[in-house]
């Protein structure tokens, strides 16, 4: 049977190619860039979702090697108000080139979205320390996990009561 | 109204110093879930998705924010610097408006020189 490369086949070829990656954007599950389709969603689910929380550190880990005490989290145990939980978190490495943090990703695993930030360093960053101010919906675990150059990850967690709680 | 940005370091440091960079941004960050009580409608997630942070144009530290991170986030990192020059943090909104805030940072050496970051000679 002669198979002719005609126009229909052509195009349906092209179709398929972009359709696929066209999936994998739409229907990312756990998948940190879901985030932009947020302000759709949420009309349909504000609540938190646990299962969608270990989806995403699934995919932020896929199977690497885990190394243990590479993070240091400094946050209170108790945080009088949800709104304001002072967050600070440092990466014990030698920022040379081959040894740096290429992100790290802080997740509050029961917030309706878990995803609070991703921070990227670079080689010239000299410390990777960071402190900031996040949101938690109620007492919950705070993750940090620090996805290396060398591709080994590192996690740690900590819970957190608080005692008002934010409506993020 | 202007919103206020806010940008606090060391001005003046010696070669191979840490600078620690303190940042401020007075900004509501609507996490898109909170409801309006009387009608029930959601108020439309509006937040600061990207703050980077350049020194002599090039990105020392990056930022991407989700709805989780508190209103007015303040943020504080830290980068090396072995010659003067411009800082400069760019804060990105949901809506791509961004807005800037620029400092200069004098690095100095053992002698009290400063490390210009352009060589060249008169």
């Amino acid at each position: 049977m002669k198979v002719m490369l005609n126009r229909r086949l052509f195009c349906g070829f092209i179709l398929g190619f972009f359709s696929k990656y066209y999936a994998y954007k739409t229907f990312a599950d756990g998948r940190p860039f879901r985030d932009r389709f947020q302000s759709y969603r949420q009309t349909f689910r504000v609540e938190p979702d646990k299962e969608e929380a270990e989806r995403i550190v699934k995919n932020i880990i896929k199977g690497r090697k885990v190394v243990s005490n590479l993070i240091n989290i400094e946050i209170p145990d108790i945080a009088e108000d949800g709104n304001v939980v002072p967050v600070k978190f440092s990466v014990n490495c030698s920022m040379s080139a081959s040894d740096y943090p290429k992100r790290v990703h802080v997740l509050g695993l029961e917030n309706p979205f878990p995803e609070i930030a991703i921070y990227e360093f670079f080689p010239e960053g000299g410390k990777a320390e960071v402190s900031f101010r996040c949101r938690l919906r109620k007492s919950s675990y705070l993750m940090v996990i620090a996805d290396m150059q060398d591709g080994t990850v590192g996690v740690e967690k900590k819970y957190v009561d608080v005692m008002l709680g934010a409506c993020s | 109204m202007e919103k206020q940005r806010k940008l606090k370091y060391n001005e003046i440091v010696t070669q191979g110093d840490l600078v620690k960079v303190k940042t401020l941004a007075e900004h509501e960050m609507e996490s898109g879930v909170r409801r309006d009580e009387k009608t029930g409608v959601i108020y439309p997630r509006l937040i600061i998705y990207k703050v980077t942070a350049r020194y002599n144009g090039k990105v020392v530290f990056k930022a991407n924010w989700f709805s989780g991170v508190s209103a007015n986030p303040y943020l504080a990192f830290y980068f090396r610097a072995d010659k003067s020059g411009l800082i400069e943090i760019e804060w990105e909104d949901d809506y791509s408006k961004s807005t800037f805030k620029r400092g200069y940072l004098k690095v100095l050496d053992k002698d009290g020189n400063e490390l210009l970051p352009v060589n060249f000679s008169l």
